[in-house]
């Protein structure tokens, strides 16, 4: 692996509520899912997700929740950035019909571009996106034209903050109604491990088989190296065989994931 | 390959003559405090230690790695200049058989999935000499992972101390290159002392650590007995536990600048470092101690073994002598309670 990262100038810069994003220069096929290891020289790297890419420009977007995105945030257009990349393998749905898309909060990250493909291959889909900050809601205009009703999606943002005592499981089951689980032939998943955990509880309940279901399993997925521990779950280098995986794959992981 | 005999006398002289034509890392320090440093005087290295205080992983794969030195020049200008991978000739001596097995373990680490060229090109460039475990301390259980005392592989040349002198195997066509003339033949009076010297160190190490009742259970049963979530009381969760291990290692990578020129580094730490389980969003997956001490065991002797055939631990013992646990790791391992 090379560490020595490429130059990109930066072509655009977009602020949305806690998000950030950046456009550069990529040529080359990119996949919902991926990331880049973005940086400035003097404050390091960080992980952004792949949400567009076209005509040989490739939109990245980030939690500006650290130093290097914060600098990052603060440069003109024009200026430098490192990157590294695209690394991870990447959601593969556009072979299915009918698919669920479940997000939650920053998941929508690693979803976006994904929405964009499914909906230019002719895919039916289904959206549910969770969120914990109802008042703001990462890619909130995005989201809410996508579940508004002259969209082809159907969809619904779902309050997580009106869950209440009741258990995630029990929410999130009252949340997933049949109504968006029949007829669906896979599902892509992401989110906080608790989170899809419950998810995924009630998945298995369904019709929809494990091999459908992906999870963006991004645990162990920051290094950018590929070498280290962080990369590890049990047996499995996540870095070099994930992030992407589906939940047959997540259930032979040792752990209490399921 | 060869043998010889080295006089303890010349010692000195042969690792002079080492130093002259390459990079030395050898043993300095009394009994108890003994690191390796670069290009020391002969007569200072030292020989009648145990283990070094820290695992020496540092001579192969710098706890500070320079990737490459950048200038900002101006508004979207930046130059970028790889720093030049490191082919330095290097003899490492006095390696003891634990340090063999963890630079084994960097192997399987930095040169299997995916290939860490600056570590690849040390390792190209080094020569490697371990000195035989006729004298391993109490604690060590090196025989219990599988470290041979005196491993015939994993180094370039093997001494095995008889006394008065070396019995010097070289062990590649590398270790050859470094036999001059304070050497002499070996003849078969030597051989049988130091074959009665390795044949009497055997079984020295060899504490029974139980492992094969975890082929009787899956990873999840593994991952999930009740045992670890006890057992990691008493763990000190200590960053400069980095320095004792080479399991258990991450990277991430550093800037350092200085006005509009820097230098980016990549560098490593322990998982029991801040921050090592937080995700970009704030999201910690290993939240408690107890994950991180029960990932490091298990990494160490149940999936690293899966991956690569071998124990992920050397054995040394440095983790009970020194800061990570209050607990005997032998102790721990052996007494895993399956709950049967």
């Amino acid at each position: 692996m090379n560490l020595v990262p490429k130059i990109a100038n930066i072509k655009n810069t977009e602020r949305d509520g806690r998000l950030g994003s950046i456009s550069f220069d990529f040529d080359g096929d990119l996949k919902a899912g991926q990331v880049f290891k973005i940086g400035t020289f003097g404050k390091g790297e960080t992980t952004a997700w792949v949400i567009d890419a076209e005509d040989k420009t490739v939109t990245v977007s980030f939690l500006d929740n650290n130093p290097v995105t914060h600098k990052i945030m603060l440069l003109p257009t024009d200026e430098c950035i490192t990157v590294r990349g695209p690394f991870g393998n990447g959601f593969s749905l556009l072979d299915e019909r009918n698919i669920l898309l479940i997000s939650q909060d920053d998941g929508i990250l690693s979803q976006k571009k994904l929405i964009n493909d499914l909906l230019q291959n002719g895919n039916q889909v289904s959206l549910l996106h969770f969120t914990s900050f109802p008042k703001d809601i990462f890619m909130s205009s995005s989201l809410k034209k996508a579940v508004s009703d002259d969209s082809p999606i159907n969809g619904e943002i779902i309050d997580m903050t009106k869950k209440g005592p009741q258990d995630l499981d029990t929410f999130i089951k009252s949340c997933i109604k049949a109504s968006y689980t029949s007829g669906i032939n896979a599902v892509a998943l992401s989110g906080n491990e608790n989170f899809q955990q419950s998810v995924s509880r009630v998945l298995e309940k369904t019709m929809i088989k494990d091999k459908s279901i992906q999870i963006l399993f991004n645990r162990n997925f920051v290094s950018g190296m590929g070498w280290s521990n962080k990369d590890l779950y049990g047996t499995t280098n996540i870095w070099k065989e994930g992030p992407v995986f589906t939940l047959d794959q997540v259930r032979r992981f040792p752990g209490v994931f399921i | 390959m060869s043998d010889y005999i080295l006089s303890k006398a010349k010692l000195k002289y042969w690792l002079e003559d080492v130093r002259k034509r390459n990079e030395l890392w050898a043993p300095v320090g009394s009994k108890g405090a003994v690191s390796y440093l670069k290009n020391p005087k002969g007569e200072n290295v030292a020989t009648d230690f145990t283990n070094s205080l820290d695992c020496p992983k540092y001579i192969f794969c710098p706890q500070q790695d320079a990737i490459c030195n950048y200038e900002i020049q101006g508004r979207g200008k930046v130059a970028i200049e790889e720093v030049e991978l490191d082919v330095t000739p290097r003899v490492v001596f006095g390696l003891r058989p634990p340090d063999i097995r963890g630079i084994e373990i960097l192997d399987a680490y930095l040169l299997k999935d995916q290939i860490d060229r600056r570590y690849e090109a040390r390792r190209k460039n080094t020569i490697n000499i371990c000195l035989g475990y006729h004298n391993p301390p109490p604690c060590c259980f090196a025989e219990s992972v599988g470290v041979d005392l005196f491993p015939k592989s994993g180094s370039d040349i093997l001494l095995t101390d008889i006394g008065r002198s070396y019995y010097v195997e070289t062990l590649s066509e590398k270790g050859d290159s470094l036999i001059s003339e304070h050497f002499n033949e070996a003849d078969d009076i030597v051989r049988n002392e130091a074959w009665d010297i390795q044949k009497g160190s055997e079984g020295k190490t060899n504490f029974d650590l139980n492992l094969n009742r975890w082929q009787d259970f899956t990873d999840t049963e593994i991952y999930t007995l009740p045992y670890w979530d006890e057992i990691y009381l008493g763990i000190i969760a200590d960053s400069v536990a980095t320095r004792y291990f080479y399991s258990g290692t991450y990277f991430k990578i550093v800037d350092v600048n200085s006005g509009n020129k820097g230098t980016r580094y990549k560098t490593w730490t322990t998982m029991y470092s801040p921050g090592f389980s937080t995700l970009a969003n704030g999201y910690d997956y290993k939240p408690s101690l107890k994950e991180k001490f029960k990932d490091w065991i298990l990494e160490m002797f149940h999936f690293f073994p899966k991956r690569h055939g071998f124990i992920g631990c050397s054995g040394a013992h440095r983790c009970i002598a020194g800061m990570t646990t209050k607990h005997d790791l032998r102790k721990i391992i052996s007494n895993v309670d399956f709950g049967i």
